[in-house]
């Protein structure tokens, strides 16, 4: 009896083990909100899309040049935007930052443009993840969101 | 124009025969009726107009918009100004003299002119796609926010590639009165105009490439599709900030501010073409 528990207990394991490397792999995104969060100043709010109106977000590739645009309209209380533009590539199912920048508009209105020639190869796709911080005085809201997948 | 151009190559390429040169013919027809004879009609004389109600009026700009494109709904449009002002002078002056005055060959010779517009319209649209690919509008709405993009509907004549970069500018020839343009960034992948009043109130023009992807409130906000000179057009009302947003040409084209709907419509209908890139 005690021989099929162990037994049973290593198959549940072996399985536990399995389906969390699965898992693992299927993991998109490469975030790294924790560093953003450490270096944003003023207090975070839990609230998502509470002051920002509208986002815009292309991607376009061509000649080994990724370029960006993310529009961001913020309503009338919005006193700044902090955009971090993140070119992503999709490397064996994930994807992977290949450089990011970060711009700061004042206002309730930012246009962020950006290119990079980094790490751009042909037979790979393409993405840009733009995490959006939207002050109102001392406090932030954050939504992350992503441009059309280019096939390169 | 490019618009126009690649309508010839649209009925070249995919068309029946018998009904290219149909339509060629008609589509000739059609524009120099609507460039020089209708309006030649309506300005002679001083006599009496037939009058159409405000609705048949945005139906016919919107079936020749999507027919020969939005400069020639636009040309319809300031021909039906004309007329109503004329219309309205005459009235008053009527009014004023206290005679009547019936002018039938006139009346007679618009009646034709508009019959045979309306026919030529009918026989056309029959046996002809519409210029200007249809429109459904796909609004995925999540929790807090939605994505808009759009899926064309109809034959492949009537699609229009999606473009990955800015190759043609648009801008709008109008402006609000009292808004000056502040702002103009000219980029690979959007256009974007900005316009101020002295009040430091702003109102936006975007155009960007249709592949890209578009985020929009839905707390608080409304939502509406309307019918423009470009087909399909979104209305949406979030907060404070109108949106008017329409596709045309293989971009997105956004106007967005405190403006009015008629204002909004206003300003999408003078968007021009003001210069291709790669020429």
């Amino acid at each position: 009896m005690k021989r099929k528990l162990v037994c049973l207990f290593l198959c549940m394991t072996l399985l536990l083990t399995m389906y969390s490397s699965v898992n693992a792999s299927e993991i998109e995104d490469n975030d790294e909100y924790a560093e953003e969060e450490y270096t944003m100043e003023g207090t975070p709010s839990l609230l998502r899309w509470s002051n920002v109106s509208s986002v815009k977000s292309v991607l376009s590739v061509s000649s080994g040049k990724a370029s960006s645009s993310i529009i961001v309209q913020g309503y009338s209380k919005v006193t700044t935007i902090v955009v971090y533009t993140y070119f992503q590539k999709k490397v064996n199912g994930s994807w992977v930052n290949l450089s990011y920048v970060i711009d700061t508009k004042t206002g309730n209105f930012a246009s962020v443009s950006r290119s990079t020639s980094s790490g751009i190869v042909k037979g790979y796709s393409y993405r840009v993840r733009a995490s959006i911080y939207v002050y109102t005085s001392t406090t932030y809201e954050h939504i992350t969101v992503y441009s059309n997948t280019v096939r390169y | 124009m490019k618009y126009k151009e690649s309508k010839e190559e649209h009925g070249d390429v995919d068309g029946n025969d018998m009904d290219i040169s149909k339509n060629f013919k008609l589509h000739k027809a059609l524009k120099a009726l609507n460039d020089e004879d209708i309006q030649k009609l309506m300005e002679e004389g001083d006599g009496e107009e037939p009058a159409f109600s405000e609705e048949h009026n945005q139906k016919m700009q919107q079936m020749i918009g999507e027919q020969l494109g939005p400069e020639a709904a636009k040309k319809m449009q300031e021909i039906q100004k004309l007329r109503e002002a004329d219309r309205n002078d005459k009235a008053s002056n009527k009014r004023d003299s206290g005679k009547s005055h019936r002018v039938y060959p006139r009346m007679k010779k618009v009646a034709a002119a508009v019959l045979a517009f309306v026919l030529l319209f009918t026989v056309t649209m029959s046996t002809e796609a519409f210029r200007l690919p249809i429109v459904n509008f796909i609004m995925n709405v999540q929790k807090e926010f939605m994505t808009v993009n759009v899926e064309e509907s109809g034959t492949s004549e009537q699609s229009v590639e999606a473009k990955t970069t800015i190759e043609n500018v648009y801008i709008l020839e109008k402006t609000i009165e009292g808004y000056d343009l502040v702002l103009e960034d000219i980029d690979d992948v959007y256009v974007l105009r900005e316009y101020q009043n002295k009040k430091k109130d702003v109102y936006r023009f975007i155009q960007q490439v249709q592949v890209g992807n578009a985020y929009y409130d839905v707390e608080d906000a409304t939502y509406e599709t309307i019918e423009t000179i470009y087909n399909n057009a979104m209305l949406s009302k979030s907060n404070d900030i109108y949106y008017l947003v329409w596709f045309y040409d293989g971009y997105m084209f956004e106007i967005s501010g405190n403006l009015t709907v008629e204002e909004l419509v206003m300003l999408a209908e003078s968007l021009t073409l003001e210069k291709n890139l790669e020429e």
